[in-house]
């Protein structure tokens, strides 16, 4: 079901990496990514693995959900895959009518695969150990020299952290108007995908009035509360660096610097 | 149209830090007609209950019966269940979406693959039992009031002609007047039409006046089903599981304790009446106590 989707979740859980600091995660995902990109051969895979694997151990956050996150990127991942298999140049290693596929093509769409399997495996990872009030008081915090440039680095941070917030919640609400739809005898999992576009629209429009009523009731709250943007703001639970951040900023650094030394 | 629940479990998220039993061991027999009272603190497996009654959600261990057979089989015509058993969710006027009232309301029936006309009919029919003017047909859903919403969103199952109706909390956020306007009609609906109401609610207060059978959710299990007054009878335990008997059978049983009245398992205010001015007749001839001068 729509419940389902996993991505941006945050999984409550009891671990090392959930007690992180929340700006080292952020690095930590933004050198992971980069680490990604710096090897163009399957081997780089294998460090990668490890990395993850280890992060993944010890999050405790059982496999299945994670795969479960895979889910929505599936139709992305196959169709990358299947434009790599078939449009790259190459030895050719299997020809049928007009479908011509390359050894290097091969090569390429499992290539491709592995490293958006990895990136969005990895990058999700900080989503499920960090909760939106941490993600957004680290990412304030990380970016708050360009103020300098006068970006409202509070106001993105904060619109950031929103908008994830609201994930579950416009799930749970597109959940419950299907339900009450179907209740009315709506259909949405036969017919082609012209018919299923169109069911959709029962769904869509309670779905775009309720967000809009939301993001008013939520802004009024926020007023109500003495909500003024970033100045002068002061926060209950201040990033401190602990020991174990240090060590976990000296991993990464370590990570990325040998994954730039694999061929 | 007959409900049976055997031996119903709900599993959610199963596998995952989220897994809850939402449903246990749940058992009970509905009978055609019947006008029965779902109660339960809030996260006591209510709406998770009454989804498997329509097949919206599918249980996890034991069986489902609409009228004898098993809707769980492979063979069963869900669509058909779903007309038999409308349900009615909490808040539903944020289902709402069509251009105008009118084809909001004909939604179900048209989905049914019901003809033109006769769907317009049965959208008329259900405006007028919830009492909409035929005169907001064609005015946007968006712009009538809450109250009116909700009622157009009722119309919206009636017109599907449901055997079952369940209605899920549904005073929920409106003020006393209106709470009591929209219970009246559903009664008044249920008489009329002669249908099986199914009326879920965390309020003692709204259900006791309707319906002739309560039964109490606690913690995903069945923990009471019986007839109002006997159910209303066992204040202690209701109050361990947060709920709490109306407010007028408080005061009719500390009078009972006291020996002025000698009814008991009074729960509605009509019937308050009836027994305290009958007392206050017979208590003594004197015309203190005469209701009329």
């Amino acid at each position: 079901m729509i419940r389902d989707i996993t991505i941006g979740q945050y999984y409550p859980s009891e671990s090392v990496i959930h007690r992180l600091d929340a700006r080292i995660k952020f690095i930590g995902t933004i050198g992971y990514v980069i680490a990604l990109f710096l090897f163009d051969t399957f081997w780089g895979f294998l460090p990668a693995l490890f990395w993850l694997g280890t992060i993944i151990v010890l999050s405790r956050i059982p496999l299945r959900f994670i795969a479960k996150g895979l889910k929505p990127v599936l139709f992305l991942l196959i169709f990358l895959a299947l434009f790599n298999l078939f449009l790259t140049p190459g030895q050719t290693i299997f020809e049928w009518w007009i479908f011509n596929i390359t050894d290097k093509g091969l090569e390429n769409a499992g290539f491709m695969a592995l490293r958006l399997m990895f990136l969005v495996i990895g990058s999700s990872m900080m989503t499920y150990t960090t909760t939106p009030s941490q993600l957004t008081a680290g990412m304030e915090s990380i970016f708050k020299p360009l103020g300098v440039f006068k970006v409202p680095v509070h106001e993105v941070a904060m619109m950031m952290s929103i908008a994830l917030r609201f994930i579950p919640i416009l799930l749970e609400e597109t959940d419950k108007i299907m339900k009450a739809q179907q209740a009315r005898g709506a259909d949405f999992e036969s017919g082609n995908i012209f018919r299923r576009a169109k069911a959709l629209i029962p769904v869509l429009v309670p779905l775009f009035v309720s967000a809009f009523r939301r993001a008013g009731e939520l802004a009024e709250a926020m007023e109500a509360r003495c909500y003024h943007g970033g100045k002068g703001r002061t926060k209950l639970h201040p990033l401190k660096m602990k020991g174990r951040d240090y060590v976990g900023l000296a991993l990464i650094i370590g990570f990325v610097v040998a994954m730039g030394f694999v061929p | 149209m007959s409900i049976t629940f055997d031996k119903v479990d709900h599993l959610y998220g199963k596998g995952t830090s989220f897994e809850k039993m939402a449903l246990k061991n749940v058992s009970f027999h509905i009978r055609d007609g019947e006008f029965v009272g779902i109660i339960g603190h809030t996260g006591s497996g209510k709406s998770t209950l009454i989804q498997h009654m329509n097949g919206l959600l599918k249980c996890t261990g034991g069986n489902i019966y609409y009228d004898g057979k098993d809707i769980s089989d492979k063979e069963y015509d869900r669509k058909k269940l779903r007309q038999n058993v409308g349900i009615v969710f909490q808040y539903p006027e944020h289902q709402l979406f069509e251009a105008t009232v009118g084809k909001d309301v004909a939604f179900g029936p048209n989905n049914l693959g019901i003809p033109g006309l006769q769907a317009e009919v049965r959208t008329y029919e259900a405006l007028r039992s919830v009492g909409i003017d035929d005169s907001l047909l064609d005015v946007s859903p968006f712009d009538l009031s809450g109250g009116q919403k909700r009622r157009v969103a009722i119309a919206g199952v009636l017109a599907m002609k449901p055997k079952v109706l369940v209605l899920d909390e549904p005073a929920a956020g409106l003020d006393p007047v209106g709470r009591r306007d929209i219970l009246d009609m559903i009664a008044g609906i249920r008489r009329e039409e002669n249908i099986t109401v199914i009326l879920v609610s965390h309020s003692m207060e709204d259900v006791a006046e309707y319906v002739d059978r309560i039964m109490v959710m606690n913690d995903g299990e069945l923990a009471m089903d019986g007839p109002v007054g006997e159910v209303f009878a066992h204040r202690r335990e209701l109050e361990e599981m947060g709920l709490s008997v109306p407010q007028i059978s408080l005061l009719m049983k500390d009078l009972e304790d006291a020996g002025i009245i000698k009814d008991t398992g009074i729960y509605t205010m009509e019937e308050a009446v009836r027994v305290l001015s009958k007392r206050l007749l017979e208590g003594s001839g004197q015309s203190t106590y005469n209701t009329t001068p």
